[in-house]
């Protein structure tokens, strides 16, 4: 921590050393000129008069003002801090503000007001002598940051001007009489009375949606103003759930994402998906890009040994609460500006900044339950029983104890519900959170604490437990050029949850299984004759994961529209595992003596360096920004796994040295480096049409020589149609209407590291032979593989009704995926089963319609009802494949159908008269095992048709209830029956009621095959039967995600005991879920996976 | 006033145009400078667990340890030719009717009842480790050809080793499945959509492979520095000559067969051991070449599977079969010490050692080629070729050594060929598949396999004398034909 924190600081100190010398160098090209004389001066409170005395015995320059040119008081007060800086800094912070300009003159500094008046009298037919003026003037926020781009214009005639992007304006010819309109759209309009010549306007924060900022890459835009597409999921509305994972929260919100979560075990793993899938390997994962204020993210867990979270998931490590925002970057305007590692959408992660008020305290204190929401039913006793011993005489054998330990051995009339006893438990659920953000015009903080513990259903005391202390720090320079924004959170999970998770015992445990424990505790056996689905509870794994992000922003305002930025990061997460195997754990009659453990460290680093140039300026009516940046990026993996054995006692297993053989089972070390030269160009025209287009040129370590670099591009454009004259007069009902689109490119470069080398490798866990330690080719040579092309495509149309208060948005894509970069299975003839890297000539399209809707619905004092809705309805296709037939997919995808299909086998139900399932052949002829090569000839399209939420947020005076219901419809895996029903083995295998609607006897038409102990073509006909028309069907739901009901105390109540605010309330995440499918969840889609749970927690927040 | 105006001019100028100008030029500047000058900037060092190929064959300790890993690597877990549960010798013993199947495994059933199906997962693994191994001997002699940096005697002896290898992994895969690819370069486009190959050109393939050991390898075993050792676990001249008299055998060439087995049999560095339970012992002097195991806390694997003392599991899924057991004669001390009984069981017993509990030492190695079959195979030539007494001869060496009676009085050629099959059955049990090959070869197999299937349940269909292709082979490349009747 100390060597990372001294190496954070060496790092920041090293740009900033750099960015100096990039000013420095700027500004000696300058000619020295008065403005250039350095002033140090520092005071508080001092009159004016002062001021200029010390300015001019620094300078030599005395200070000249006329009061009908310059209204100034010498003997107001100011307080200043100078040290060495420019006079021209000096007197641009004295009175820039003030509006006054100056210029050099003979030993003078001669003041004046900004605008030149000219006053002219100009004599017209009707009216002898009109006075007009020249006005000039700002436009700023409330808080006085100048408004670039808004309209001043005189009130019912055509003459106005634009801001530039120091808010200023100036407007010729202005009647004395006129009024002035200024608007800018997020902003309320002022009318003004143009009584001065020149005049400050300060326009309030309009509440409209429209105007709210829109985080993107590498920069700020508004929804208004957006010409790409992304969907904001605010930080209260993650805060809102009780989800200890961010990605949990999205689902249902974001069109065109979907989220699954395919564990309900603590920091379990979480796919995400924009758009759809691209790679037509389907072990590729389409992960998108994750950036957490401005540092890349990892998307999976490095070396995990771990797997009952399924591999788990990073994002697990960043609390929810401190998220401001986060972002989803979908179409091409919106990532090509990330260029390589854009292709499968962006995630922009946001952390709360301290803002310029009062100190505050907040606190937040919450706990609750949580249960598995729904059961599968399972075989009872008599059930089971009866399958057995039908079983036995559908084979015409006699149970013995090798083949019928339960019905001989075991007391047949016990029962045992098994998922009631290992996965029917409460977890529970603890959340506090402390933080304290204060700060002043100069300096803003935030510094926060959270602690979270969580346990599982499962029996047994363990729990994940999350600290994390995290803070923001804004600071500027008195004058408002220099900035600076650093912060940091870290985060540290211990995990001792059990092992593996139980759900996947309990299709293995006969309803009638002997009892877990004996009478003195110890774990019964029952003579050898079963597993006992406990003994994993003797496992005391342990992992622990520490998660650094730190960030650092600097900038500086070179000149007038010209920033300069250089954005800095480093993260670092770590993983410490120690996973027992201890003697308890196994049967005493296998006469194991010594445990084993296994150790796991692991650590990713990441490194990032971003100088960007930003420049503004008015061109023509129009607003035109430009950016320009770079991008240098180190990630370093480095992770062993140690495996010890021979441990004598199982009180020392975590300690590696009580180990008598160790050995060194994986090492990571992976080096990857990427650099990026990147730029946009937006241009804003009478804020009515506005055009962006990005570059970026790649760089990326994980190609082979000649194969680095690439560059990918995007054009986006919209049209403010509403803010047209025609547009506003024929339809006064619409308050807005966008039209926008974009095309453009992004890649891909989620491969692992060298792929292009022809590595030889130790080979692990080997004793030497012949005393050496060998080397063995572990990669196909492959240098040729290059970049994948994503080409995007997006049209969207956005509309306000009524002031906005309906709100809806329709967006059509298209992206289009070729020289795919995936895994491609190959023979095992060419000495791998796979390549990791190959360009496929495949093209994949996904296209889909996304829409949103949101409307207030009812709004006054008392009551405000908002609604919102979004629905996306994706399609995927195989566009052209050259070469399929020839390909190893040949016998998976067909050109023109999604490549979410499954070609599996046609079955025909249970043949009548020998109780098997019978599939139709490639010829449709019947056959009991169906050859996979040729005999799969229906196709299923196990995939979501349409998703989407429903969200509704009702305030009613003190309460706030929100309610968010998440439907997908989709086919998905079926489940059908565990192996053999009717056979046993260990634990003896239960079966899903189900199956009781078997074949029986010749004649039968049953849709299950019979039962049977010994017939392994019965196990087969299952494993068939999943990979065929009938392991698929409908696993659509509608799922009531999230409710929250809040309720804050009476303000008079409150302020009593000195108390801002306080709020009360309950949460509750997936209470009802409704569906068709039969086996536990419609989303894990699986009948031993942990389904995602149902949470309920209630708790206070209070704020000082 | 024209001053000042000029004035502001000049500094609004200087100001819009020159610096603003000049600021985005040093910034694009420095930023393109900075990106184009270090090229060399995403270039990253290749990671710590590996080497590349250009490194490791640039001197002659890497390029040996590169042909030395392909041993550690076949010997670290069981496998096909490591042994254990999924080893040749199991595979094929159950196969045939050496041994019988006890463990509830689908696909070791399969290969018990000769009803292999096309995704049989012990098949498919068998496969794959075939040809992983041929790339990686492919890998390494591509490698060694191109390599100029290495003596001339360490890439000598390290190419005929892998040469060796190379032409031991084809015999197999042939015997087993027929014509299949031959691939001899590591080009995976080519390779991945290679169609099969004839018989002739895959044993013209194997016999050039050999050739070249022959003349690159010495009569001594070497360690992988080119040192004389007492260890036999490399190829040295007279295993290729054994695994040429095997394959010369095979093609029913009788002079090479002859030839090849007595340069073996005349090398004094061999002879047969009276103690039968030191037979598969590590550096035992009737072993023309062994692998020795890396799996650490194992000895063979063969042994771990065979040995039973404890129930039938998956690792030990098998034991004889009451045919082998009734063909030994009375008094054969091969029963005696190679046939162990474990309650009422018998199981193959030529490895002591069942190893896997840890912490043990390694005392065996896997018998690869032993001379036992040489004499053997010297037998078989003879009597094709008529010399009978010789023959003869041959055959008394291996049944003395088994305690057994000299073969005597005037016998036919092919009585001496069916007593030839039977030492060969009781001397080679459940070794790498001999007996199923043995059958094979000698066009018997049908026979003897059917009038074991009522035994194992089953019904023996002649087609199954070749393993079938695993069906994902096909699906990934269509070129690539089944074997008839699956």
């Amino acid at each position: 921590m100390l060597q990372l924190t001294s190496r954070m600081y060496r790092f920041s100190l090293l740009m900033l050393l750099s960015l100096t010398v990039y000013c420095i160098n700027a500004q000696a090209n300058e000619k020295q000129g008065e403005g250039d004389i350095k002033i140090n001066l520092t005071a508080t409170a001092i009159p004016l008069k002062d001021v200029f005395k010390a300015i001019q015995k620094q300078s030599g320059l005395f200070v000249m003002y006329s009061n009908s040119q310059a209204q100034i008081n010498r003997e107001e007060k100011v307080s200043v801090s100078f040290k060495q800086a420019r006079l021209d800094d000096v007197l641009n912070a004295l009175f820039g503000p003030r509006h006054l300009g100056w210029r050099y003159s003979d030993k003078t500094i001669v003041l004046y007001a900004k605008a030149d008046e000219v006053v002219e009298t100009k004599k017209n037919g009707s009216d002898s002598s009109i006075t007009t003026l020249s006005v000039s003037g700002k436009v700023t926020d409330a808080k006085g940051a100048p408004i670039p781009g808004a309209t001043v214009q005189v009130k019912g005639s055509g003459i106005g001007a634009i801001t530039d992007a120091q808010g200023l304006f100036s407007i010729p010819k202005v009647k004395s009489s006129d009024v002035l309109v200024v608007s800018s759209l997020g902003y309320q309009p002022r009318e003004i009375n143009p009584q001065g010549k020149s005049i400050l306007v300060q326009l309030g924060v309009d509440v409209n949606d429209l105007g709210e900022t829109v985080i993107v890459g590498y920069g700020t835009t508004t929804k208004r103003f957006n010409t790409g597409n992304v969907t904001t999921v605010k930080g209260e509305d993650i805060a809102r759930q009780p989800v200890s994972n961010p990605l949990a929260a999205l689902q249902g919100r974001v069109p065109g994402m979907v989220i699954t979560q395919t564990t309900g075990v603590p920091g379990g793993r979480i796919d995400v998906l924009i758009r759809g899938r691209s790679s037509i390997n389907g072990a590729v994962n389409n992960d998108p890009l994750y950036i957490v204020d401005g540092v890349p993210y990892p998307s999976q867990m490095l070396s995990n040994i771990n797997n009952i979270g399924r591999g788990g998931s990073p994002l697990n490590f960043i609390n929810p609460s401190d998220i401001e925002s986060l972002s989803v970057l979908k179409d091409a305007d919106a990532t090509a500006i990330y260029g390589s590692r854009g292709a499968n959408g962006v995630v922009l992660i946001t952390t709360k900044k301290g803002k310029n008020e009062r100190t505050g305290i907040d606190f937040n204190i919450n706990s609750g339950f949580a249960q598995i929401g729904r059961k599968m039913r399972w075989l009872g006793r008599e059930q089971y029983l009866e399958m057995r011993r039908e079983a036995f005489k559908n084979d015409g054998a006699v149970p013995d104890q090798n083949n019928a330990p339960d019905l001989l051995l075991w007391d047949t009339t016990r029962y045992t519900d098994w998922q009631k006893e290992l996965i029917g438990g409460t977890a529970h659920y603890t959340n506090a959170q402390l933080s304290i953000s204060g700060g002043n015009k100069d300096i803003q903080y935030l510094v926060g604490g959270n602690y979270h513990r969580e346990t599982t259903v499962f029996p047994g005391d363990g729990a994940d437990r999350k600290s994390s202390v995290y803070f923001n720090l804004n600071n500027a320079s008195p004058d408002g050029r220099f900035k600076l924004n650093f912060s940091g959170s870290y985060t540290s999970d211990r995990n001792s949850l059990v092992y593996s998770d139980l759900s996947s015992q309990v299709p293995f445990l006969a309803p009638i299984a002997p009892k877990i424990y004996n009478a003195d505790g110890s774990l019964n056996w029952e003579k050898s004759t079963w597993s006992n689905p406990l003994a994993t509870l003797e496992c005391k794994y342990n992992g622990e994961t520490n998660n650094l992000i730190s960030n650092a922003t600097l900038s500086y305002i070179l000149l007038k529209g010209l920033n300069v930025k250089v954005n800095l990061g480093y993260s670092n997460m770590q993983v410490d595992e120690v996973t027992p195997v201890p003697t308890k754990l196994f049967d005493p009659a296998y006469g194991i003596t010594t445990g084993r453990s296994t150790f796991n460290n692991s650590a990713v680093k990441s490194y990032i360096i971003e100088p960007q140039t930003t420049y503004e300026v008015t061109v023509g009516k129009g607003l035109l920004q430009g950016l320009l940046g770079t991008t240098y990026q180190k990630t370093l993996n480095n992770g062993r796994i140690i495996r010890g054995t021979g441990f004598s006692s199982d009180a020392l297993l975590k300690n590696m040295q009580a180990a008598t053989t160790l050995s060194v089972t994986n090492i990571v070390n992976e080096q990857y480096k990427y650099a990026a030269v990147f730029g946009r160009l937006n241009y804003n025209l009478m804020e009515k049409y506005v055009v962006n287009a990005t570059i970026r040129r790649d760089g990326s370590s994980r190609f082979g020589p000649g194969k680095q670099f690439a560059t990918f591009g995007a054009l986006g454009a919209a049209w403010i149609f509403s803010s047209e004259n025609l547009i506003k007069r024929v339809f006064p009902v619409m308050s807005f209407g966008k039209l926008r689109a974009s095309y453009g490119t992004t890649g891909n470069d989620q491969i692992p590291n060298y792929g292009y080398l022809d590595l030889f490798s130790t080979i692990p866990q080997a004793l030497p032979y012949q005393s050496m330690q060998g080397l063995i080719a572990t990669n196909l040579f492959n240098p040729d593989y290059a970049w994948e092309v994503n080409k995007k495509l997006e049209a969207g149309i956005e509309l306000g009704l009524f002031k906005d208060r309906i709100f809806a948005s329709l967006s059509y894509y298209q992206n289009r995926c070729s020289n795919q970069l995936v895994g491609y299975p190959l023979p095992a003839i060419s000495g791998f089963e796979s390549i990791q890297y190959y360009n496929s000539p495949a093209t994949v399209q996904n296209t889909g319609l996304e829409i949103l809707l949101s409307s207030t619905i009812l709004k006054n004092h008392h009551l405000n009802w908002t609604l919102s809705a979004n629905v996306t309805i994706p399609k995927n296709k195989l566009l052209k494949y050259p070469g399929l037939e020839s390909s190893s997919y040949s016998t998976t995808y067909i050109v023109g159908e999604p490549i979410t299909i499954a070609r599996v086998f046609n079955n025909k139900g249970v043949d009548p008269e020998t109780g098997i399932y019978i599939y139709g052949d490639a010829k449709g002829q019947p056959v009991s095992v169906p050859n996979p090569a040729t005999d799969q000839v229906s196709i299923v399209n196990a995939t979501q048709k349409f998703y989407g939420g429903i969200t509704n947020n009702v305030k009613f005076k003190g309460f706030e209830l929100d309610l968010t219901l998440q439907f997908v419809k989709q086919v998905g895996q079926e489940y059908l029956a565990t192996y053999m029903p009717g056979y046993y083995y260990s634990g003896g295998y239960n079966q899903p009621t189900w199956i009781m609607d078997r074949w029986q006897k010749p004649a039968d038409n049953k849709p299950y095959q019979r039962f049977s102990q010994s017939d392994y073509s019965i196990g087969t006909g299952y494993q068939n039967a999943s990979a065929s028309n009938i392991g698929y069907g409908d696993a659509s739901f509608i799922r009531l995600k999230n409710v929250s009901l809040s309720y804050s105390l009476p303000n008079k109540l409150v302020s009593k005991a000195r108390i801002a605010t306080a709020r009360l309330y309950l949460q509750g995440q997936n209470l009802l879920t409704i569906t068709g499918y039969q086996g536990l969840d419609p989303e894990t889609q699986s009948v031993n996976v942990l389904p995602p749970l149902r949470t309920i927690i209630g708790g206070l927040s209070i704020s000082f | 006033m024209f001053k000042v105006v000029n004035k502001k001019l000049e500094i609004f100028l200087f100001k819009t145009c020159e610096l603003r100008n000049f600021a985005i030029l040093v910034s694009i500047a420095s930023l393109v400078c900075c990106f184009t000058r270090c090229k060399k900037i995403v270039d990253v060092d290749p990671p710590i667990t590996g080497l590349s190929s250009k490194t490791v064959f640039t001197n002659d300790v890497n390029a040996a340890s590169a042909v030395t890993g392909i041993f550690q690597s076949i010997m670290v877990s069981p496998g096909e030719f490591s042994g254990g549960n999924i080893g040749i010798s199991l595979k094929l013993g159950v196969a045939c009717d050496e041994l019988k199947v006890y463990s509830s495994d689908n696909s070791l059933e399969e290969i018990y009842t000769n009803k292999i199906q096309t995704i049989n997962s012990i098949n498919y693994a068998s496969w794959a480790f075939y040809y992983k191994y041929i790339y990686e001997c492919n890998a390494v002699i591509e490698n060694l050809n191109a390599s100029s940096q290495l003596s001339a005697s360490t890439k000598g002896q390290l190419l005929g080793e892998v040469k060796f290898m190379r032409a031991l992994l084809y015999f197999y895969l042939e015997n087993l499945y027929g014509e299949v690819p031959l691939i001899l370069t590591t080009d995976y486009r080519r390779n991945s959509t290679a169609k099969r190959s004839d018989t002739v050109e895959i044993n013209r393939q194997i016999i050039a492979d050999i050739l070249d050991a022959q003349t690159l390898l010495t009569p001594e075993y070497k360690t992988p520095s080119g040192q004389t050792t007492s260890e036999r676990v490399r190829p040295n001249r007279n295993a290729v000559s054994a695994l040429l008299a095997r394959i010369s055998l095979y093609q029913k060439d009788w002079h090479k067969a002859e030839t090849a087995s007595t340069e073996v049999i005349d090398d004094s560095r061999y002879e047969l051991l009276n103690d039968l339970t030191t037979v598969f012992g590590k550096n035992s002097t009737e072993a023309i070449l062994q692998f020795q195991p890396t799996g650490p806390g194992f000895n063979t694997y063969d042994g771990y599977s065979f040995i039973l003392d404890d129930n039938f599991n998956s690792n030990s899924p098998a034991a004889l079969a009451q045919s082998l057991v009734s063909s030994f004669e009375a008094n054969d001390q091969r029963f005696r010490f190679w046939v162990g009984n474990y309650n009422g069981y018998y199981f193959t017993y030529k490895y002591r050692i069942k190893g896997g509990g840890g912490g043990s030492s390694l005392d065996e190695y896997t018998m690869v080629l032993r001379l036992a079959e040489q004499y053997l195979i010297r037998a078989e030539a003879r009597a094709q070729l008529g010399d009978l007494n010789k023959a003869v001869t041959d055959i008394n060496i291996i049944r003395k050594r088994a305690g057994l009676d000299a073969l005597s009085g005037n016998l036919t050629k092919d009585s001496i060929l069916s007593v030839i099959m039977h030492e060969r059955q009781t001397e080679l049990f459940a070794e790498w598949g001999h007996r199923w090959f043995d059958l094979k070869r000698t066009g018997r197999l049908d026979a003897v396999m059917e009038s074991v299937a009522p035994s194992k349940n089953t019904v023996w269909r002649s087609f199954a004398k070749l393993f079938p292709i695993p069906s994902t082979e096909i699906v990934k490349n269509p070129v690539l034909t089944q074997n008839p009747g699956y």
